[in-house]
């Protein structure tokens, strides 16, 4: 794994906006970045893939055993939440994708920072626009990249076993969110779904059903709009007597609370891909990280070291777990993590994120990588 | 020789191809369509004057018109409630 600096092509924001990608910049600072780029060996890949592959099953075995033994209370899961998260589970309602934060240098043993389970977002970046990049800047290598693909599949399998081809898409107003919301329509589309978009706060309910803004049903719905907010808005009374089925389902709710890496640290200790992470403060003065159970993009976290107290602002209050600190790796001038998708229960693909300082935000850039094919290609 | 391990075959190119050209046009205007494509003609209705069900006419102006999306809710004859979901982002989107 290196960082290897590159000259972005000249027209790089024009080549983004002829796909789609609309949120290159962000307030005024650029976001897709590729000033520089990761290059990766076949072997750092498929053990990523590995790795990823085996986390998704620890999660899954985890979820299990929190529905088994009631764990709800330990992850702060409202009660009105309970039946839904186990009616979906055993009903074995599908997930369409999730993506992990990873620190890892390409040396060593990738470890598990946390899970977007829920809500992640990165992912038109990480599928099309780094694959045009590729094609542009590293022909003939190849990349960690079959999301697209995978997201295809995913959704003829899900639908399936639907009732109709019917799917709804819903978000909150946002550029990114909506951008991702309008490619993960467009892979439904090719995968034969008749897709409808609409805003979250447009969604109805008459008594009997959510409705669409034409009052058409809303049989399954995929989300961008994260469990734990659903579960506060006055909506959430309906759930149980609604129809409607959600992607991400409510089990899902157990994997995006960062209390499940405690779980995960206690079910499988020592293993070399989790951090120790606990509920409460093991660490005493050692270097920890304190994150919110229930937060994003990097706000209210807190990195403590014996140098001091390194925190982000943000909104995101409530119960905490404690988890061992892991640098991240810097590249240059940068702190880098690595952001692996999984689709169903497959690995597929990568986006990778650097910041200048060792917390992950929004904001960090988003940079593409190749992997290496030898002698032979540029 | 390319590796086509993660880009596992002629065709899946092709299919991603097509998806290229697609969202060319269809991602902006999906974009600026979210919460446009979805909303209604509006709908107005008043009560029959034999005391029959609500009949619709035509909505008298736009100030009758209901805040968000200009459409009338209030005297639907099936009680839609909306805006139920939504109200806990606090100005954040969902994403992570």
């Amino acid at each position: 794994m290196q960082r290897i600096e590159h000259e972005p092509r000249p027209d790089w924001r024009e080549q983004c906006e002829r796909i789609g990608f609309l949120f290159h910049t962000i307030d005024g600072e650029v976001y897709w970045d590729e000033s520089a780029c990761y290059r990766f060996d076949m072997s750092q890949i498929e053990r990523l893939e590995a790795v990823v592959e085996s986390l998704h099953a620890m999660c899954i075995d985890t979820v299990e055993h929190v529905i088994r033994h009631r764990r709800y209370a330990d992850l702060h899961i409202p009660p009105q939440a309970v039946p839904l998260i186990e009616r979906s589970w055993r009903e074995r309602e599908p997930s369409l994708y999730g993506r992990f934060d990873l620190s890892w240098d390409g040396v060593g043993e990738p470890r598990l920072l946390e899970y977007n389970a829920d809500t992640p977002t990165a992912l038109y970046e990480a599928s099309v626009v780094q694959w045009e990049w590729l094609r542009a800047c590293r022909p003939g290598h190849d990349q960690f990249n079959s999301l697209h693909e995978k997201l295809v599949a995913r959704w003829q399998a899900l639908a399936a076993a639907w009732p109709s081809r019917k799917l709804h898409l819903a978000c909150m107003p946002s550029v990114e969110d909506e951008g991702t919301l309008a490619y993960l329509a467009e892979t439904a589309l090719q995968a034969g779904l008749e897709t409808y978009l609409f805003g979250m706060e447009d969604i109805g309910w008459n008594g009997r059903r959510f409705l669409d803004l034409h009052d058409r049903p809303v049989e399954r719905l995929f989300k961008l709009y994260p469990w734990e907010w659903i579960f506060e808005d006055p909506f959430a009374a309906y759930l149980g007597k609604s129809n409607s089925r959600f992607i991400e389902p409510a089990w899902k709710m157990i994997l995006s609370n960062k209390g499940v890496l405690a779980i995960l640290w206690e079910r499988f200790p020592g293993h070399p891909n989790l951090l120790p992470c606990f509920f409460d403060n093991r660490f005493g003065t050692a270097p920890h990280v304190i994150k919110p159970m229930l937060s994003r993009e990097g706000a209210n976290i807190a990195i403590v070291t014996p140098d001091g107290v390194l925190a982000t602002g943000g909104a995101y209050t409530g119960p905490k777990i404690y988890q061992d600190y892991a640098p991240l790796p810097v590249f240059g001038p940068s702190h880098t993590v690595i952001g692996a998708w999984v689709v169903g229960d497959e690995a597929a693909g990568m986006g990778i994120r650097e910041d200048h300082g060792p917390i992950t935000r929004d904001t960090s850039r988003f940079m593409p990588h190749y992997i290496d094919l030898g002698d032979g290609h540029a | 020789m390319v590796d086509k391990r993660f880009y596992k075959d002629d065709e899946a190119a092709s299919r991603r191809a097509m998806g290229f050209s697609v969202l060319m046009f269809a991602l902006p205007v999906a974009i600026i369509g979210v919460g446009l494509w979805l909303k209604p003609e509006p709908k107005c209705y008043e009560p029959a004057p034999d005391g029959g069900p609500l009949r619709e006419v035509a909505c008298p102006s736009a100030s009758a018109s209901h805040a968000s999306g200009g459409t009338s809710y209030a005297n639907r004859p099936e009680d839609t409630q909306r805006g139920g979901f939504g109200r806990s982002a606090s100005g954040f989107s969902g994403g992570s």
